[in-house]
């Protein structure tokens, strides 16, 4: 599962659309869309907010696997043409005079910036940078619930010297937003593409044997780290053998497991 | 190479300006420190191994370290130094997936500072300096270009023994120059099984088996690493064939070392390892003591086939 936080309703109309997401019931603080794969929050102006939306997010979805973040939002620069599409390979928090550098393991397919991530809206773009309010507090809770390499922000142009941010308004946002949205697509595609190195591992025959014997909660941790050794070492061997089955406790099957793993080697393919 | 990172401090110095030129990044992005990009908490090490950047930077403070006790071949003073964190290789069994978040390539491209370290350490007595601790000695010089500047440099300081520790076949630097008496060339070799298991992105044995011996033919001194040695299905027969296959091609006359160790590794190495790669096999090998042992007494007996005793060194275990 993959979250996106944007900050407007007006970004998030091309996204609901083109990932065809469905609003989540109940009372939320936050507006909040979903499939099977995606969940987008809309977290308001502000990197206050942004972060808040991420932390909620999280929350609300603790049972679930959440594996990467994305902010997707609109930002000023000072030269770059309105339209732009940016990934963001360094954000930098006015406020706090802090940084975070956004990881990349595949290739950005579009061009990536600095983008500085201000409090209150900015007209003269002096930095060279793209100008944002949310990226610092969205990265800032999204780094403590996911993997840098899985948190990236993108960020279209909206606005520069030339095209103030007075012009904007919904219908031009949403164009903005949805003329990348394939190129959205890509890189969610490539985020997904990195989730099997990051799924933590199912313990096979678990729920058997904790059926079968008591285990104290030390045994059961000692328990799920034998039957993953088996499934790695030897799968193709039967577990739930008359051997096996025919041990009295919890301690027995224990002892059983760890004298047949000792004996085994590397399985070579 | 997509992104390289350079520290401010070494922004133009001419190293810096000469890896960029090689590397042709899409994006130079200035940072004050490495540590900003690098080893970050929350960074994934087997996610940056998809597509690790390059950061030059400045190494600070110490430069060279003292080995564990039991690491060396044959001298009395034994150091390390680390002029590369990370390796290009994707080796299953390397303790630096379990040492670092990042696997990014950091290049210190101070090298005057190291070479200034190592002369401290000088004394009357021979010391051996093993380079290739935290990364493969010779996989990246095309890109660095670490031998060209080291090479020279031991050549004069004959007190100074160079380990190169590689799995690589870059060795066309090496041919160049001319070799002098003070530098081995040590090749971490495994059976063939094993390396396509376990060692993604390296050469094959029979590649680095070719390299061996034209570097022989050049006259340098050549060690062999038998190290990791792996518990693996039919261990006696691939272990047995495999050095067989190695001293066919090696002139024992001319080998510098040899040296044996098992797959050893600090707990919490081995528990960062677990928790980063919780499908691999080879982290739910036994570790028992007793087994590892029979393994490696098998093959130093089978080493002794082949090679002088005194030229073999066995690493013994650090704690498990």
């Amino acid at each position: 599962m993959i979250c996106v936080e944007v900050a407007l309703k007006a970004e998030a109309g091309p996204l609901i659309e083109a990932l065809e997401l469905k609003s989540l019931s109940g009372n939320h603080l936050f507006p909040i869309w979903e499939n099977d794969q995606i969940k987008l929050i809309i977290s308001g102006v502000g990197k206050v907010k942004a972060g808040a939306a991420c932390s909620y997010l999280a929350a609300i979805h603790r049972d679930e696997d959440i594996y990467g973040w994305l902010n997707v939002g609109i930002g000023g620069h000072q030269i770059h043409r309105v339209g732009t599409p940016l990934l963001i390979h360094k954000i930098i928090d006015e406020g706090r005079h802090s940084s975070f550098f956004p990881s990349f393991v595949f290739t950005p397919p579009c061009q990536t910036d600095v983008c500085l991530t201000v409090e209150q809206p900015e007209h003269k773009y002096e930095s060279g940078y793209v100008y944002d309010m949310e990226a610092a507090g969205f990265y800032a809770i999204a780094s403590k619930l996911s993997p840098l390499e899985m948190i990236h922000v993108f960020k279209v142009i909206s606005d520069n010297l030339k095209q103030p941010a007075t012009e904007l308004n919904k219908k031009v946002v949403e164009k903005l937003i949805a003329d990348h949205v394939e190129l959205l697509q890509k890189i969610l595609t490539e985020m997904r593409g990195l989730i099997d190195e990051i799924a933590p591992m199912s313990v096979p025959f678990l729920d058997e044997c904790l059926k079968k014997w008591h285990f104290t909660t030390y045994e059961t941790h000692q328990l799920k780290n034998l039957l993953q050794r088996w499934q790695l070492l030897c799968p193709d061997q039967v577990l739930f053998s008359q051997d096996f089955t025919s041990q009295k406790s919890a301690k027995e099957a224990l002892n059983f497991l760890e004298k047949h793993l000792k004996n085994l080697s590397l399985p070579l393919s | 190479m997509t992104f390289v990172y350079v520290e401010d401090a070494v922004r133009n110095h001419p190293r810096t300006l000469k890896v960029i030129e090689k590397l042709k990044p899409s994006q130079v992005i200035p940072i004050e420190r490495y540590g900003e990009v690098f080893n970050r908490k929350s960074q994934h090490f087997r996610l940056q191994k998809l597509g690790p950047s390059f950061i030059l930077a400045k190494k600070h403070g110490t430069h060279v370290y003292p080995t564990p006790p039991s690491f060396g071949i044959g001298a009395k003073n034994n150091y390390y130094f680390s002029h590369l964190l990370n390796c290009p290789f994707d080796c299953r069994y390397c303790f630096l997936q379990g040492m670092y978040r990042s696997a990014s390539f950091v290049l210190f491209v101070n090298f005057e500072d190291f070479q200034n370290a190592i002369l401290d350490k000088l004394s009357e007595e021979k010391a051996t300096f093993f380079s290739g601790y935290d990364g493969d000695s010779l996989a990246m010089e095309p890109k660095t270009g670490f031998l060209s500047e080291f090479l020279p440099f031991f050549r004069n300081h004959p007190l100074a023994e160079l380990e190169l520790r590689t799995k690589s076949i870059s060795i066309r630097e090496l041919l160049t120059q001319e070799s002098f008496p003070n530098c081995v060339v040590a090749f971490s070799l495994s059976p063939q099984p094993l390396i396509q298991e376990l060692e993604k992105k390296t050469p094959p044995l029979s590649k680095r088996l070719e390299a061996i011996q034209k570097l022989q033919q050049a006259g340098w001194n050549i060690g062999l690493r038998f190290d990791p040695i792996i518990d693996c299905e039919n261990f006696h027969s691939h272990y047995t064939d495999f050095f067989q296959d190695v001293f066919k091609v090696i002139d024992d006359e001319r080998l510098h070392s040899a040296s044996l160790g098992s797959f050893r590794l600090p707990k919490p190495v081995m528990k960062e390892m677990k928790r980063l790669k919780p499908q691999d096999p080879l982290l739910a090998l036994s570790q028992e003591d007793k087994r590892i042992q029979e393994k490696l007494l098998f093959c130093q007996k089978e080493l002794f086939k082949y090679i002088d005793r005194r030229k073999l060194f066995v690493c013994a275990e650090e704690s498990l």
